[in-house]
């Protein structure tokens, strides 16, 4: 799914088992936005790939956002206690620290092999 | 189950990025700056005393959103038409989540609202928060001097 200047780019390829959440998250609705996510990591948790990759290249969430972030990195924890081999790349530009400790506090939350990623800018 | 995946992958229409220059980081605009005060200050208040993990990370990022849309505020105050056009559309945002306004009095709680944000920015003291420990911190004053505005 596209993104726009208030929602993320999707990229899920259930073939591949690799995910990209990239942009900006700021919709009006987030639970809406983030539900047919969700209902599709459901889906995909129930047969996932061997090896699963989530790229997440935020450069802006809302605090709304920031709870349905968390659901989602939930369902990738989900896929992870199943046995199935996953990873969880949160990317941030090297001068945003903040998105940095986002990323961090996301790690410290979430049972799941979590790797930050310095990109340049 | 490999057959409804595909199909979900296509219903999820996954296409590349589009538009590049949309997908650059952009600085956020005066009005975008506002409405993130007025939104962040109401999650901050919303999830301040909650202290699961999903409250920490809610309460992180509204405290960290609403420190940036203050340093936004901050490093363009000298701008006239930037500052009145940021705080009108934090006074915006607040009377329009606001159920109890008369339709009629919208335009004049908007210009109260917005009047006294900037005043009290002004007048507030607020800490410098070069480390994200230090936004949250300097996001609660912040959230104190806003108490008395929203």
């Amino acid at each position: 799914m596209e993104g726009s200047a208030k929602t993320p780019t999707l990229d899920f390829n259930a073939e591949t088992g690799v995910f990209e959440i990239s942009g900006r998250s700021i919709p009006e609705n987030s639970v809406e936005f983030y539900k047919p996510v969700l209902e599709w990591l459901d889906a995909y948790a129930k047969a996932p790939q061997a090896k699963t990759i989530a790229n997440i290249k935020l450069e802006y969430f809302n605090t709304s956002s920031s709870k349905c972030i968390l659901d989602v990195l939930k369902k990738f924890e989900l896929i992870a206690k199943s046995g199935a081999d996953i990873v969880v790349r949160w990317h941030y530009e090297s001068d945003d620290e903040d998105m940095q400790e986002a990323g961090g506090d996301y790690k410290d939350i979430i049972q799941v092999p979590f790797e930050l990623v310095e990109i340049d800018e | 189950m490999l057959g409804l995946l595909a199909f979900l992958g296509m219903a999820l229409g996954f296409t590349a990025c589009g538009d590049k220059e949309e997908s650059e980081k952009q600085e956020k605009t005066a009005a975008e700056s506002g409405v993130i005060l007025y939104e962040s200050y109401v999650a901050y208040d919303q999830y301040k005393d909650d202290n699961s993990a999903e409250g920490v990370v809610a309460k992180g990022t509204a405290a960290v959103n609403l420190y940036q849309a203050y340093q936004a505020y901050e490093n363009n105050k000298e701008n006239k038409e930037w500052t009145k056009e940021f705080a009108t559309s934090a006074a915006s945002t607040a009377v329009e989540a606001k159920t109890d306004i008369d339709i009629n009095d919208k335009e004049a709680a908007k210009t109260a609202i917005s009047e006294k944000l900037l005043t009290a920015l002004t007048d507030g003291t607020i800490s410098e928060g070069s480390n994200r420990v230090e936004q949250i911190q300097a996001a609660a004053e912040l959230y104190k001097i806003l108490n008395g505005v929203f």
